[in-house]
Parts: structure tokens; sequence; C-alpha cells
């Protein structure tokens, strides 16, 4: 006798962004194929940023029509407006990844002297489909409501951006980076799970609320060890000292859009998640989470900003930056309370635009030279490339917190959340990092307007061909930056209005 | 129908996961590292069915299920890397694949 | 309106905007019709301001226009806003209006100049931030603009930064204005924190409740706000920069110090009179530091040598009997001698220019003389500007010095001895004035005269002079706008932002007016008695009492009174500190800990092998340590 197969209810519209964004993701990948190599560039590039605006789009709808946090198949993701604003910002740092990636470049060819034709020309269609998976993978995972669709979520996006670092598969620095990347990624997502298997166990449920509801009458021992483990597989997402090791590798040997779009998104979409995770399964072990993270940032500030001080290589310069601003990050979360919550979905937002900004600028510039960035080489870039050097000092000044970004007031909220938890010596951590960051941040200003008189009438770069989609992003970026702190209310209101439905520890 | 408890399978799962742990710490070629990370994923798998059973829930069967597709890919994309680099005619060994660095 | 009042403000600052981006692309000469181009858009939207203003019902005439709010916390509302009343407008007029001409008459002044470019996006930009400063909404915009005020006028000052007197007057405007601004800022943080608002009226309403009336808050508020005043507008104690700040280009003295910035501090006690009134005894100060200024810096006026320094003196002077004004309450006089000393100072300003320019760039006055022949339309602007200037009917500055006098003449004791210093000031000022114009102007011509004299069609480009020709005409008939006892345009205009105090009536009116046009005449002849007729008098007294004549012209000794009080002992406790406290206790240990952090980071380089084992034993670690303090706390 069988039994017609159960299957849940399933709310399509809360799907429709993560399926908007595969469907494109198929459309391209199908139709890219049989396109002439001429136009596949410009026809990925178009789909891809279509796929994104109109994901962001469905997501923007879907959060002016949710008042309530709702949840869908069998409560194992949520339809909310936290996991909707978070899809808006991935699928806007994908948005400015495209048109950082569009002309692309690393010169002729990789490491390999048999190939002729650079490797992201060759597959720009698969470039832009992963690039488009991730997102889905990032939109999917800041929705997940149980450990399963978490875990889903973040391989699922991890395997987009393995194979988007390894993408020029005739570099060896790329592929050395994808293969670190997948191992160290890996052992975390391994990690992760032995630590959702202990929760399983200590709980008895999957999703977030059952083990919220659980925690009380299971096993403690097996819910600590589990969420220490949990703990441990997202910080390494944060790319959270001392689990970020893999981060200046990947980000230094990956393609540098690649390395734009991964610096912000997978921030975003990892710190949303940690928020929903923490104070809807966890809310019980407050203490035990809050006091491990503000360990963590500690360590990640005081690790991240020290590590940049001697980097020559301006990518991994920005990689130790934004392992120092994932302690910034994390701060709020330490805190624990409403306050820290807005200062989370505050700072992510400028963050985001200045550190894709400022990939590409760098990204900018390695194709002008065809070689690795360095701040030897940066030498003239100010009176080369005035606008380019402009901005990228202005997204300088913005990681250090100082106007004209929006950092500045991110700062402010963060250290504001962090002193009403009644964590000074947080907020002392927090400062000192930012006045040793001034030292590489301002560093990178100085290389780029110094430079003797030749470098002035004989530019460094020749005359590269113009890149109108980077510099388009570039200026994205910088009017994001600003206008986060010329008018901040709306994101504010935005960050509010997301938090409405969790309750905060303190 | 008696078995061994509960105890016994986790022990036997944090064995194999810190087998898997200690073969990505002490192996040098990167297939052997992949077979490691599969071993991990393994004993999460492991540990997952072991309490399904205790607890008499479904869903971390429907969670290991989920695991093993994602292992699968994993390996996939690990293996694919280990053949682009075996065609630069890169050494397969993770220790002197150092270019990246400081 | 509220458009136009944000055209005003903004043409400027895109006048400075466009000549920056456009840099080498124009001539200098095309900046200069941009700069005053881009001010009299300024001056025709305020026009426009001013008419749909004056079409309104009285109490209408005041709103507040909101660009942006950049944050709002509760009560607190932070943003871009403009407030457009009677004040502010009536301030739009003249510091745009006067700023046009003088903008104009520079375009010809500095014409070949290397850096033209430069001076007129720093003359616009100084017009822009004076209009932010009278138009801004709120404290903190009032204090950006006071602060860019400051900074635009020190860019002005030392123009010609290659000279160093120039440099070291522009570092000591600025030092000087640091003064007032600190104190006003301090005043600011107290308003906040004791209102929680920032706009003026919501300020004004809740300042009784909260400051209180004649407490220690309120008088706090008060004298923070005079100090800003008095630095800004070069009242004793903090006057000392202003002379020195005749080393800019003429037209900027003509700008800076004669028609708008000198007149901020005027504007801001009207502005801010409801805070005064609350600390009545502050209000006083401000009065009284007014009527000492009159008679003091006349007194120094007479025997400077410098043409210019001596009009800078007298504009010390003449703002003077505008805190005398507005610090007795009679705030509609006090704006009335502002506006009709911005036209006729101006005009002397312009009119010292020229003949500057004629003698290229001899500023002595013992050197001139006898020019009247040689430039005599100068000559007959100057003297309409003296005459304007020591009070003389029916030029401007004898009705609105008449007001000021008719108010303090009816404001009881403390009045009546303001009305003495002022009565005094009226005397010097005539006879200071009239000592240039004869000795300027009168014959005979001076050897270095004769040899230098230069003389261009119509004594100067036609640049220069149709701005001084308004401005003449200005000077002539912008009296009649308020008459003692007839009309009170100015006052009524005014009404619904402040209320001034009533004038004199009947006999103590005319006995005022007489009195001081008596001084006034008397101070003429005797000006023409002595120097005139070229009588060796001065010389002789002179010689007989060289104290006498010291005092004036060593300033009262407040240079050296300020360099031994205050600069000399920072400069000896300064370098003490660097050398006994800064060295050993910051800059060697912090230069320790510099090296020591580069030393840690090149250490947590050398952990990043490269070798993803490492990266893994790390995580493992990590998560072993954060795995067994779970469970231990567990």
């Amino acid at each position: 006798m069988t039994e017609p197969l159960r299957h849940p209810d399933i709310d399509w519209a809360a799907l429709a962004p993560v399926l908007t964004l595969l469907g494109t993701a198929c459309f391209v990948l199908l139709v890219g194929v049989f396109l002439p190599r001429g136009v596949r560039r410009p026809f990925a590039a178009f789909f891809a940023a279509a796929g994104l605006v109109a994901a962001g789009i469905v997501s923007g709808i879907l959060f002016a029509l949710d008042d309530e946090a709702t949840t869908l198949v069998r409560d194992s993701l949520a339809r909310d407006r936290l996991a909707e604003l978070g899809q808006i910002f991935v699928a806007g740092a994908g948005l400015l990844a495209v048109g950082v990636a569009y002309f692309e470049s690393r010169g002729p060819r990789g490491d390999d002297p048999r190939v002729a034709e650079d490797d992201w020309r060759e597959r720009v269609v698969e470039g832009y489909v992963l690039l488009l998976t991730a997102v889905a993978g990032m939109a999917f995972f800041v929705q997940a409501n149980s450990l399963i669709t978490l875990f889903l979520g973040l391989e699922w996006f991890s395997i987009a951006l393995y194979v988007l670092c390894a993408i020029n598969v005739h570099r060896i620095a790329a592929l050395e980076a994808g293969l670190k990347y997948l191992i160290v990624g890996s052992f975390g997502s391994a990690i992760l799970l032995f630590g959702s298997a202990f929760v399983y166990g200590g709980s008895g449920g999957l999703t977030f609320g059952e083990i919220a509801a659980g925690a009380a009458d299971g096993e403690r021992l097996f819910f600590a060890a589990g969420l220490a483990m949990i703990l441990v597989g997202l910080a390494f997402k944060v790319s959270a000292a001392p689990f970020h090791m893999w981060t200046p590798d990947v980000y230094e040997g990956a393609p540098t859009p690649v390395t734009a779009f991964m610096s912000a998104a997978t921030k975003i979409a990892a710190l949303v998640l940690t928020l929903r995770l923490l104070l809807t399964a966890f809310p019980g072990e407050e203490e035990l989470w809050t006091i491990a993270i503000a360990v963590i940032a500690t360590i990640s500030l005081a690790w991240g900003n020290i590590a940049a001080l001697t980097q020559r290589s301006v990518k991994r310069l920005l990689a130790y930056s934004s392992v120092s601003h994932a302690g910034f990050l994390l701060m709020p979360i330490a805190a624990g309370n409403a306050l820290g919550g807005r200062a989370l979905l505050f700072y992510l937002v400028p963050y985001a635009a200045l550190s894709i900004g400022s990939f590409a600028v760098v990204a900018a510039r390695e194709r002008e030279l065809a070689a690795d960035v360095t701040l030897d080489n940066l030498a003239g870039f100010g009176w080369e490339r005035p606008f380019h050097a402009i901005a990228m000092a202005v997204f300088m000044f913005g990681f250090i917190g100082l106007p004209p970004a929006g950092l500045f007031l991110g700062k402010f909220y963060v250290f504001t959340a962090v002193y009403e938890r009644g964590w000074t010596w947080l907020v002392i951590v927090g400062v000192v990092a930012t006045v040793v960051s001034v030292a590489y941040y301002l560093a990178v200003v100085r290389a780029m307007y110094s430079g003797s008189a030749e470098l002035r009438t004989a530019p460094a770069g020749g005359s590269p061909p113009r890149d109108w989609p980077l510099t388009t992003t570039v200026f994205g970026c910088l009017v994001l930056a600003v206008a986060t702190l010329v008018v901040p209310d709306p994101l504010v209101d935005l960050a509010r209005d997301s938090l409405a439905f969790l309750s905060f520890p303190f | 129908m008696m078995g061994p408890g509960i105890a016994s399978y986790l022990v036997v799962s944090v064995v194999l996961f810190s087998i898997g742990a200690f073969g990505v710490l002490i192996r040098r070629s990167p297939l052997i590292v992949l077979l490691a990370l599969e071993i991990m994923l393994n004993a999460g798998n492991l540990a997952l069915l072991a309490f399904a059973r205790h607890l008499g829930d479904g869903d971390g069967h429907v969670f290991a299920l989920a695991v093993m597709v994602v292992a699968a890919s994993e390996a996939v994309i690990g293996l694919g890397l280990i053949v682009a680099m075996s065609r630069l005619r890169v050494e397969l060994d993770v220790d002197k694949l150092t270019t990246l660095r400081g | 309106m509220d458009v136009a009042a944000w055209i005003a403000l903004f043409s400027p600052a895109v006048g400075v905007a466009a000549i920056t981006l456009l840099g080498h692309r124009i001539t200098g000469a095309q900046a200069g019709i941009l700069a005053s181009g881009s001010v009299l858009v300024s001056f025709v939207a305020s026009v426009v301001a001013f008419v749909t203003l004056a079409g309104r019902a009285e109490e209408d005439r005041s709103e507040v226009s909101t660009l942006w709010t950049w944050l709002s916390a509760g009560d607190l509302e932070v943003g871009l806003e403009v407030l457009v009343d009677p004040l502010s407008v009536f301030m739009m007029l003249v510091v745009s209006g006067v700023g046009f001409l003088i903008l104009t008459y520079a375009t010809g002044y500095m014409r070949g100049d290397a850096e033209e470019r430069r001076y007129h996006a720093y003359k616009a930009l100084f017009v822009f931030s004076m209009l932010l400063l009278v138009e801004g909404g709120n404290l903190l915009l009032l204090l950006a603009g006071w602060g860019m005020v400051g900074l635009s006028s020190y860019l002005l000052i030392n123009f010609w930064h290659e000279r160093p007197a120039a440099v070291a007057a522009g570092k000591k405007a600025f030092v000087m204005n640091a003064i007032g601004d600190a104190t006003f800022v301090l005043a600011l943080f107290v308003i906040v924190a004791q209102t929680g608002v920032l706009g003026f009226a919501p300020v004004f309403e809740r300042a009784p409740e909260a400051l209180g009336e004649s407490t220690t808050l309120s008088v706090l508020v008060a004298l923070g706000l005079l100090g800003g005043a008095v630095a800004k507008s070069a009242q004793i104690p903090l006057h000392t920069w202003l002379p020195d700040a005749m080393e800019g280009p003429t037209p900027v003295s003509a700008l800076i110090h004669a028609a708008t910035m000198v007149t901020a501090g005027v504007y801001l006690i009207a502005r801010t009179a409801p805070l005064f009134e609350l600390a009545p005894a502050i209000h006083d100060l401000a009065a009284i530091l007014g009527g000492v200024t009159i008679v003091f810096a006349g007194l120094i006026a007479l025997v400077q040598t410098d043409i210019k320094r001596v009009i800078a003196y007298s504009t010390m002077s003449q703002i003077g009997y505008m805190f005398l004004a507005a610090g007795l309450g009679a705030y509609g006089a006090g704006m009335f001698h502002l506006m009709t000393h911005a036209f006729f100072k101006a005009l002397l300003f312009l009119a010292a220019g020229v003949v500057i320019h004629a003698l290229a760039g001899e500023q002595d006055i013992r050197r001139m003389g006898g020019l009247g022949r040689e430039l005599p339309w100068t000559t007959r602007f100057f003297v309409i500007g003296a005459l304007a200037l020591a009070a003389i009917p029916p030029f401007a500055g004898f009705f609105s010095k008449d007001a000021i006098l008719a108010s303090a003449a009816n404001a009881g004791a403390l009045g009546w001895i303001l009305w003495t210093l002022g009565a005094i000031g009226a005397f010097l000022t005539a006879l200071y004035t009239f000592r240039l114009v004869f000795v300027v102007f009168g014959p005979p011509i001076t050897d270095f005269a004769r040899d230098h004299l230069h003389r261009e069609r119509f004594e100067g480009p036609l640049a220069m002079i149709w701005p001084v020709t308004v401005l003449a005409l200005l000077s002539v008939v912008g009296g009649f706008l308020q008459v003692p006892g007839l009309w009170h345009l100015v006052d009524d205009w005014l009404h619904p932002v402040v209320e001034s105090i009533e004038e004199a009536h009947g006999w103590v009116a005319w006995f005022s007016a007489l009195v001081a046009l008596g001084l006034a005449l008397a101070g003429i002849a005797l000006a023409w008695l002595l120097w005139g007729k070229r009588s060796d008098v001065p010389d002789r007294v002179r010689a007989g009492a060289p104290w006498l004549a010291a005092a004036p012209e060593r300033k009262f000794w407040f240079d050296e009174a300020y360099d031994g009080l205050f600069a000399w002992p920072v400069r000896m406790v300064a370098s003490g500190l660097g050398r006994f406290v800064e060295r050993p206790l910051f800059l060697e240990p912090l230069g320790d800990l510099g090296t020591g952090m580069r030393g840690l980071s090149g250490r947590l380089g050398a952990v990043q092998t490269g070798g993803v084992r490492t990266y893994v034993l790390m995580l493992a670690l990590g998560l072993a340590v954060l795995t067994v303090v779970f469970l231990a706390v567990s």
C-alpha cells in the first residue's frame, strides 16, 4: 500500500529571487554556447546584470510586502525582511562585480606559453554564470532557517567561488588559490557539518526554532561543542582571525574582479546569516557566543591590521584590511543588542562599496601594467588616472573611517553599540586598530601620489583601452560610499525594519 | 533489536573525523587530502545518522543525503583543479604550492 | 522664494567649482567674469527673495527651507536648511550687492596678476561662505559659514603668499579668529546640550527655560557668542588682526574688512538677540566694547600713515557704533549703519585702491599729496565717501549714525555714557577722515606723486570706475531709507525678527543730532587747520610730547602685550614640553612601538607560509581552543 508522496507547501514567491538568479544563469549558459565569440561577452554581462537587477527588485518588492516574518518548506527557509535585505545587498555586490569583470584581462596568457588568449575572455560566459550562481547561493544562504539549508547554501556559493578563483586555468597562482581555498574551505565546511550534527544531537532539531526550543532538555556538551564548531565554520567564511589564513593567498591569486566580489558578498552573506543563526537558534547561549565573538573580533583586528603594515602587494594589503574589517563587523554581533544589529547592516553597505571600489581600481592598474599591483608600481597613478586615484584615496580614507565615506558613521554606530553593551575595552581595541590602520591605508594614498617627474610625462601604465564598465563601477562605489554618509537615514530605517522581528538578548 | 548504543557511533564518528583532519594536516598529495576531506564529511554524516536514529527523527537522514551530494561536487571541483595543475606540469605537492605567501 | 534663496547661496559655489575645474582652460579675465557673474546671480536672486518677502504679510515673512536632513535623532535634526527672513534677506542683499560691485572692481584691479584665477575663485568662495553664514538655517550651518568665512579670509589675506608680511598677517587673522571661533563653538555646545535642538526658532523658544535668565549658563553662552562676534568684527580686545590684514589686495580689504566679513559679528548679535537678552550684562558688555572701540580706534587712525590702515582703523571704529547699537538693542539702527557703512567704506577702499593703483602700489600717505588735481574723479568719490563717513548730511552716514546716537540717548544712564563716547567718536572720525583727504588730495603735489603717477583713461580701467560710481551714488542716497522722526524703513523691515528699542524723540533727538553734527564739522575744520593748511602744529606736538603720539602709533601696545602675555609664554612652554616631555615620553617609545609593530607584522607574515597545511593547522587549533573553552564553560 503506498501513500501518495507528501510534500511541503512551497511559497514560490519567497524563492523568487533565488529562482530568478538560477534561471538567468541557466539561460546565459545555454544560449551563450551557441553565440559567436564576439558577442558572448556583452551578452553574458548584460544578462548577468539584468538577472541581478531583477533579483534585487524582486527582493525589494518582497521587502515592501512582508510586514512579518514567515517560514516555508517546513521551517527550513525564512521569508522575512532580514533575508530580503541580505539578498538585495548580495545582488548589489554582484552587480558591481559585473562591471569590474567586464574587461578582465591579465595579458595574452597565463603561465602557459601555448595559450595565446586570456582565460577570462575565453570563459566569459562561464564566469558570469558562476557569478550568478554564487549570488544565487548567497541569496539562498541568507534565507536559511535550518542547519540543512545553511550547509547547502554555504557549499553552494563556496563551490561556485572555488571555480571562479581558479577560472584562469593557465595561471599557476589562480590554480593554487583555488586549491587552497577548496582544501581549507572544505575543512571548514566539514567542521561546520560536524558541529551541525552535534547541535542536532544536543537539541533534537535542525531548524533554528527547534534548536532554540530543544536546547534546554538536550545534552549540554553536544550543544556547546556543536556551537563552537558552527562558529568556527562561519568565522572562516567571514575571514576572521585566526581562521582567516586562506584570505590573503586566495585574494591575491584569484582574478581581481572575483576578489572584489568575494571580499564584499561573502562577508555580507555570512554575517547576515550569523546574526540570524545566533539570535534565533542560540538565544540561550548569548553569554557564550557574544564573548567568543568579541574575542575573535579582537584577534581579527589585531592580526589583520598588524599583518597589513608590511605588505607591498596592494591586493594582499586589502586582504588583510578585509580581515581587520571582519573584526569591526563582528563587533556589533558581539554587542548582541538591537543597535548592534542595525550597525552591522549599516556598516556592510559602505564597506562593500569601499571594498569593491578599491579592488576595482587595483584591477584597472593591473590591466594597465599587466603585472601584480604593488605599492611601488602604484607610483604616478595619481597623475595618470586622476579619477581612479581620487576614488582610491576616498576609499582608503573611508576604510580608516573618515569622511567622505559612510564608514565614518558605520564605525560610529558600531562603537556605540559595543559601548552600550558595556564593553568599553572592545571600543578601545577598535579605536587602537583604527589608528594602526591609518599607517597602511595612507601608504596606498602616498604611493599613488609619489613618483618622480618622469613618471608624470611618461606614464608607467601607457595608454590602456577605455574601460567604461569598470570606471562606471568605481563611480558607483564612490557614490554609494558617499551617499551613505550624506543620506544615512534611509539605510538606517531599512536596517531597523529588517530587524524588527528579531529579539536581541542585550 | 539490540545494537551498539549511540555512544559507540559517536566515538567512531569522532575517530573518523580526527583521522580525516590528520590526513589533511600531514599528507602532501592533494589527492589524498581530498580523500581525507571526504572522510571528515562522512564522519559528520555518521554522527547525523546516529543522532537521527537516536532521536527517531527523519531530518538527519535528509541532511546526510544532501551532504553526500555536496561532497561529490566538492570532489569534482578538487579533481578538476588537480587535473588543470598537472597539465601545467605543476608538482602535485601542497607544500610546494607556495607562490602566494607572506 | 526659498528657491531664490538656494540659488543665491549656491551660485557663488558653482562659480568657484567652475573656475577650479576649468583651470587653465579659461583666462584670468574670464575667471573674473565667472566669479562676479555668479555673485550677480546671487544678488538678483536675493532681490527676488526680497520682493517676494515684502509682498507677504508681516508675520509670514520667516521661512525655513530644508534641502535634506542629514541626521535626525529625536528633536535634534541636522540638515542643510536655509532661513529666509527679513534679517537674512537684508544681509543677503548687502553681501551679494556690495560683493558684486567689489568683485567687478577686482576684475580690473587684478588684471594681469599671475594667479588671477585663484584670486577670483577665493573671492567667490568668500561670498559663498558669507551667504552661508547669513542664510544658514541652524546653528551648525551658521558655524560652518563662520568657519568658512575665516578660512577664505585667511586665503585672501595671504593671497600674495610670497610676501612674508602677508603670510604673517594671514596667520594672525586666523589665530585671532580662531580664539573667537573657539568661544563661539563652546557656546554652541552649551546651547545644543541644553536645548537639544539646532534650528534658530526652536532654540530661541526653549532657551529661556533651558538656560534661564542671567544664570551662569546663559551668561556663558552669551559671552561665548560675543567672543566670536568680537573676533570676527575686530573689536577690542581681539582687534589686532584687522590692520595687518591690509596686506591683501585692496579689493580684498574692501570686501572682507569693510563691507561684509567684519559685520558678521553684528549680524550674529542681531540673529541671536534672544540669547543675549537672557544675559543683559553681556548685552551691555557688547555695547561697552563697541563704545570703547569707537574712541580707541579713532585715536589710532589719527596717526597712521598707511592709507589703507587709516581706513581699516576707521572700520573698527564704525563697527564699534554697530556693536554699540546692537548691544543696546537698537538692532535696526545697527543694521542700517552696517548697510550704509558697507557702501561708503567700500567706496573709500576702492577709491584708495584707485589711488594706490595710480601710484604703482604706494600706500604711504606721506609720499602722497596734490592728487586732487591729477585724479579729479577719484577725489570727488573719495570726498563723498569721507563726508558720508564723517556723518555730514545728507550723506548716508549721517542718518545711520544719528539713528544710533538717538537710540543711545534713549537708553538710560549707560546709554548716555555710550552716547558721549559716540559723540567723541564722531569728532575723531571727521578729524582723521579729513586728515586723509587733505593730505592725500590737497595741494601741493609731492615729488613722489609726480614721478610715479601713471594715469589710464578715466583714472583706471572701466571695470574699476563704474562700481566706484555706483557706490558713491549709494553713499549719497542710501541714508534716506531711514530718517529719524519721519520714517524707519529698516526698523520696520526687521521688525518681525528683532524688536528695536525706541529712539529718542523731541528735543533730545534734536540735541543729539545737532551736537554730533557740530562735532563732526568741528573735526573737519580742525583737520583743515592742521593738515589742509599744512600747519606745523602736529609736528610741534609730536616733538613736545612724544608719548602723546607714541601711544596711538604703537596701537596702545596691544601687540606687544599679547606677545608678552600669551605668545612668549606659550612658545616657552611648548618648546619645554617638546624637549622634556614629548621626546622622552612619546617620540622615543612611540618610535620603538612603530618599529616593534613592523617587526611583529613581519613575523605574522612569516606565519603565512603559503603552505596550506599551516592554514588548516591554524583552523584546527582555533577550533580546538574554542571547543575546549565552550565545553569547559558548559
